[in-house]
């Protein structure tokens, strides 16, 4: 019987999170998906240490709030941070990045910058080294087909 | 092939012309050649070849054909060009000892007088230079540094040296913004940025950057640099090849034999005390451990005067300290109080780096520099150049001491590379001496404090004691933003790679680290910090917080509130439940600092007004439904025009007079800059207007990348990233939500959950085509703030340069604000067009789909769909208020109503937890309008009112009541509570207006209802008296808050 795999997907909109869901759904059926919609909760899942896969979206809601979505926080490189949190803490799992930007403006350095995808990914390898197993722009064509090819390598593997 | 190349050599150089002439057919020839091993001419040739002709030769006249050969040569890391090149550059040296020797004098005389600053003799000086020598690198160079001050005349100098036009076109200006704004080395590239026009090819630029500083490390190869040397003077080739050979000893430490081979003859046929110095420790391998700087040898070798070398030994010792007298000059002035005081004196700091960056190029330049890295002056670098200077110190003052132990990067000449320098046991014998030599930090009261901590680290570091070294961090280095630590980040960057954040996390001392390199390098492992802490802060309030912060750091606490507690790390870490909590949470926490401990340097008052005003604009503009092209202006001139300061100061240097130079005038320059948007457009303008074309390029890149309220960041953040989206999608949820007859509510959610996706995709895609600036991949974007050629020149030539860097930053912005005015009734004039038609076509497709697939009652379908393109049409035409172009000073006034709302934000955490709820009795008072500068005051006033009603009602019913009252001629607002078990009671308390920012912090007995009164009498603009009634069920406060037809 084989092992139960486990992937989480981090993504705070819910048809990004769908269309996600779905291209990965066809994979395997010993898959078991998890959610984190918002940075809080995409930090306190990794936590537990159990991910085959992680689905890393870059621009991120904070943390819920009743007071309407957004009202948390918005990090337009929060993703980027998830992953920073993960190498500090020697959270070591295999990364997918799926973004549907392709420029995140952000309050870093003195200056703040707009960081291009090229640039998010880069800092993603710094840190995650081959833990980054690839990344997909969400809405190019055949991205579904590229992302279920990337995770199908690393679930495989 | 080697004798085939020499005899076409030898062929060519035969004529009457000179290398200058022959330089291209030289190339063809080597490049025709294969070369194995190096090429010589004999001394004949050589002179004939070489030798400078005054009548005739021009320095630095490179044409096309050049790039071509430079680029070849940029790419010769095996050294088969050098072969060619590096004899060549020798001879071209030795042929015209004469003339370097001449400047090697001059170089000496302007070592001493950086020191003694006198100008007279300095002058004398310029004037003595020869023809040939005012052609040299190196006599631009000292007409930069002496006139840094003053660019008009510096402009009007070099255009009479400046004999070729490639020189006056290309190097002018750089040179001039280099020597006006002293870049450092590290910015050196940001600042060929602006002035490089873009027409030149990567060598020209290559070139181009060589020429300004052609000592860097491993920046070109030797080819290149001979290359380029045999068209300077041969001084300046005297020079590069000093530099090339000092760079390579201080990075691998050991020469190649033919560079050895070059050094020697360099020292024996043109010496110098610096090649002196390198034969000595490069081919000697000597070096000596003295108990001081020696300052006879700096006297005797360098030829400064006694009292001078004196001094400067006394700066570079551990017990002969300098001492400061009134006759010194400013220079050595500074210097001596930089090596006596902890910190530095701003006026030393500024005097002294722009003297170092503007005659880095001469021995008393590179003697001030090398003293400003041993003190820790300066921020680290690369090893290689610290060990540069570290051995240029060793060069000045004879020997090593311990005082040069303890400078940056001291422990890389314990590398094996270096062992013949140092031969047995010399380089731990250093050592030793030094641990003896140097005191514990606290014993000192001068910079030595430094080199003592730098001295505890590197022997910590050496032996990987992570947690000594934090302790050594915390113990004796205070955090002061305005001046560096001198750590070396390198080896912690180091540490985090191999154990992360282990030893950090939740420590005091590793937290403290993490918190000097945020405040000292706020990109490098920025997150590291916040992650760290979060063992401490589990379960703690931002309250909380604070109190262990003080607890544990005292002052030094206020740092890591400024740096550590910004709106979104409170985010991250849980410490607010919303953005509105969390920019209050923050205000709040910096009060508390200031409270506790008054204004510091770390959080000084005007840091703190403007923190007020920022958050204060922020959290307003977030509890309303603004539009979203709201910007504030004012601030951002403010910034910029602080920020380009600079830029700002060389453009109006460079404006030229009635009379200026002709060719400034009237030569026209291209300029193709591609934005960091990706757009590219090419000016072409007057060379004049250079420095005025950089500043407004800077402006603009400005505004579409700023951090809070850049072009990029609003259409990304309050657009592309999820707020059109998240609007259209509530709307839909009311939909599914909303009663609709004849329609079952699991019907209503099919039906909308079905519909969402394709609707919101509408959207993404009308996002993505129109809500970015104008570049080459988003040709339908709606906004461009880029300057077209002819707008760029016109707006150059229009700016008053002479009157202000505020003037002109404010016309550029207000040039910028027009364009973007103009743009938005279009951008919302497009949206009206597109948005909801493009979602009723994606509709119709969707319910003609639903209707086929006969999943649902068709009449449910259509009436679902009816009630959803009503909500979304409503939606889409109510968020055309996004592109209204409010006026920054005609903001409508907020509601009331609005900040209750933004109040409430703030207490979210207790709805679920203690029903907490503010309730309005009546309506109205919802719609009344409140004037901007009240706004803050009354979400004040809520904030402490709920806050207390918290603290005293029923646990499980924390209900506030807010209904309006009147009583005697004050009208205000009633505020109710319940509670368990209240005594009877009625008490009053009178309130004055707060008359300063000072006095909302520092007001004693500032909490509760005295502050409520406070507040309110602020509101009322005169003083008031609050009424609490406490009943045995409940409380109740009447809070006075305007005369009757007064300011509510």
């Amino acid at each position: 019987m084989s092992e139960v795999k486990r992937v989480l997907i981090i993504e705070d909109r819910d048809t990004k999170w769908r269309d996600v869901h779905r291209a990965l759904t066809a994979l395997d059926n010993d898959i078991e998906f998890t959610r984190a919609a918002t940075v809080e909760q995409a930090n306190a899942e990794i936590a537990r240490g159990i991910w085959s896969l992680v689905i890393l979206d870059v621009s991120m809601d904070i943390r819920a709030s009743s007071a309407g979505r957004g009202a948390g926080g918005h990090d337009t490189i929060g993703g980027l941070k998830i992953a920073e949190r993960m190498f500090y803490l020697q959270y070591d799992a295999p990364i997918i990045i799926v973004t549907a930007f392709d420029a995140f403006p952000s309050t870093r350095g003195k200056k703040g910058a707009v960081l291009g995808l090229q640039d998010v990914i880069a800092e993603a390898t710094r840190l995650l080294g081959s833990l980054l197993a690839g990344w997909v722009r969400y809405g190019d064509p055949d991205w579904d087909t590229n992302l279920s090819n990337l995770a199908s390598e690393v679930l495989a593997a | 092939m080697a004798e085939e190349f020499s005899v076409a050599l030898r062929n060519i150089a035969r004529g009457d012309l000179t290398y200058r002439h022959l330089r291209h057919r030289i190339f063809v020839a080597a490049a025709n050649s294969r070369i194995s091993r190096k090429v010589e001419l004999g001394s004949f040739l050589s002179a004939r070849l070489l030798t400078i002709r005054s009548k005739d030769w021009f320095a630095l006249a490179f044409d096309d054909k050049d790039w071509r050969a430079l680029s070849a040569l940029q790419n010769d890391r095996q050294g088969h060009w050098a072969q060619i090149y590096a004899p060549l550059a020798l001879d071209y040296v030795l042929t015209n000892a004469a003339r370097v020797k001449a400047l090697y004098e001059r170089d000496l005389a302007i070592g001493e007088l950086l020191f003694t600053a006198d100008g007279e003799a300095m002058s004398k000086l310029m004037a003595s230079f020869d023809a040939v020598d005012e052609q040299s690198l190196f006599a631009f160079r000292v007409q930069a540094a002496q006139y840094s001050l003053d660019a008009d005349n510096l402009v009007v100098l070099l255009n009479k040296k400046l004999k070729t036009d490639w020189l006056r076109r290309r190097y002018l200006y750089p040179l001039v913004y280099q020597a006006t704004s002293s870049p450092s080395e590290a910015g050196l590239d940001d600042f060929l940025s602006f002035v490089v026009t873009g027409e030149e090819c990567e060598a020209e630029r290559a070139t181009l950057r060589f020429l300004l500083r052609d000592d860097l490390i491993g920046a070109e190869t030797l080819a290149f640099k001979c290359y380029v040397a045999l068209l300077c003077h041969p001084f300046d080739a005297c020079e590069i090849l000093l530099n090339h050979i000092e760079a390579q000893y201080c990075r691998e430490g050991k020469l190649d034999d033919e560079l050895v081979s070059i050094l020697k003859r360099l020292h024996a046929e043109v010496p110098s005390p610096r090649s002196g110095h390198l034969v000595k420790l490069c081919i000697e391998n000597e070096i000596r451990f003295h108990d001081r700087a020696d300052a006879n040898h700096l006297e005797t070798e360098y030829g400064f005067d006694g009292r001078t070398a004196k001094l400067l030994a006394g700066v570079a010792s551990l017990d002969a300290a300098p001492v400061e007298d009134t006759s010194m000059s400013r220079q050595l002035a500074a210097i001596c109080r930089m090596r006596l005081r902890k910190y530095p004196m701003v006026e030393d700091f500024d005097l002294l780096v722009h003297s170092g960056r503007g005659w880095w190029f001469c021995e008393g330049g590179r003697l001030l520099n090398a003293l400003m890295t041993s003190l820790y002056m300066v921020p680290r670098r690369d090893a290689d150049y610290e060990v540069r200077d570290l051995l240029r110190l060793v060069g000045f003052f004879g020997g090593v001491s311990a005082y040069l132990a303890a400078s940056p990067s001291w422990g890389q000449l314990g590398r094996p590379e270096f062992a013949a320098l140092w031969g047995a046991g010399g380089f731990a014998h250093a050592e030793a001496e030094t641990d003896i030599a140097l005191l514990p930090a606290s014993d000192y009261d001068d910079r030595l404090w430094i080199k003592a901590v730098q001295w505890s680290l590197r022997s910590a570091e050496r032996r990987m004691q992570v947690n000594r070294w934090l302790a050594i961090v915390q113990n004796d280095i205070r955090v002061a933003p305005a001046y560096l630590t001198g750590i070396d980040w390198s080896w912690l960057e180091a540490v985090i790679r191999a154990s992360r954040l282990r030893p950090f996390m939740g420590d005091p001392a590793g937290l403290y680290a993490l918190l000097l390199l945020k405040v000292e390098d706020r990109d490098r492992h920025s997150g590291a910090l916040r992650t760290a802490i979060e063992p401490i802060v589990e379960g703690k309030t931002l309250d909380e917080v604070v109190d262990w912060l003080i607890g544990q750091y005292g002052v030094e606490a206020v740092a890591f509130v400024r740096f550590l507690l910004e709106v979104d790390d409170i985010l991250w870490l849980g410490l607010a439940p919303n953005r509105t909590a969390a920019l209050a949470g923050r205000i709040h926490a910096l009060q508390r600092c200031i409270m506790e401990f008054g204004y510091t340097d770390i959080l000084p008052e005007t840091l703190f007004r403007q923190e007020w005003d920022t958050l204060n604009s922020a959290l307003l503009l977030s509890s309303m439904n603004a539009g979203q092209f709201e910007i504030p202006w004012t601030a951002f001139i403010r910034d910029a025009a602080a920020k380009h300061h600079d830029l700002y100061t060389t453009a109006h240097s460079l404006e030229p007079a009635e009379d200026g130079p002709t060719i400034l005038a009237t030569s026209r320059t291209t300029f193709p800059y591609r934005y960091r948007n990706g757009k590219i457009v090419t000016y072409i303008y007057p060379h004049r207007l250079t420095p005025v074309v950089a500043l407004i390029v800077a402006t603009v890149e400005d505004f579409l990348a700023h951090p809070a309220f850049g072009l990029e960041m609003i259409l990304s953040t309050r657009f592309r990233h999820d707020t059109l989206r998240r609007e259209l999608s509530a709307a839909l949820e009311a939909v599914s939500e909303m009663y609709i007859a004849g329609v079952f509510a699991d019907e209503r959610r099919d039906i909308i959950g079905a519909i969402e996706a394709p609707v919101l995709t509408a959207a993404d895609e009308w996002l993505d085509r129109r809500m970015h600036t104008i570049r080459p991949d988003k040709p339908d974007a709606l906004f461009d703030v880029i300057p077209a050629p002819e707008e760029m020149t016109a707006l150059a030539e229009a700016l008053p340069v002479s009157e202000g860097a505020d003037r002109v930053i404010t016309e550029i912005v207000g040039w910028i604000r027009a364009r973007l005015d103009a743009q938005l009734p279009r951008a919302k004039a497009v949206f009206l067009a597109e948005v909801p038609s493009a979602l009723e076509e994606h509709l119709a497709r969707e319910k003609a789909l639903l209707l086929d697939l006969k999943g649902q009652r068709a009449a449910s379908v259509e009436k679902v769909m009816a009630a959803a393109h009503s909500a979304l049409d409503g939606k889409a035409h109510e968020l055309v208020e996004w592109f209204k172009d409010a006026p920054e000073n005609a903001r409508p006034p907020l509601t009331f109503g609005e900040l209750r709302v933004a109040a409430d934000a703030l207490f979210e955490a207790y709805k679920e937890r203690r029903g907490y709820k503010s309730i309005l009795h009546d309506e109205a008072i919802q719609d009344r309008e409140i004037a901007s500068d009240k706004a803050r005051l009354f979400f004040d006033l809520l904030r402490e009112i709920f806050a207390a009603a918290l603290d005293h009602t029923a646990p499980h019913a924390a209900r506030v009541r807010v209904l309006p009252q009147k009583r005697g001629d004050l009208s205000g607002l009633s505020f109710s509570n319940l509670v368990e078990g209240g005594k009877e009671e009625q008490i009053a308390v009178a309130g004055d207006p707060y008359e300063s920012l000072d006095e909302v912090i520092f007001r004693e007995g500032n909490s509760g209802i005295p502050k409520i009164a406070a507040i309110a009498a602020t509101i009322a603009e005169r003083s008031v008296t609050v009424e609490a009634t406490s009943r045995p069920k409940g409380f109740h406060l009447f809070v006075p808050l305007w005369c009757d037809g007064g300011v509510l």
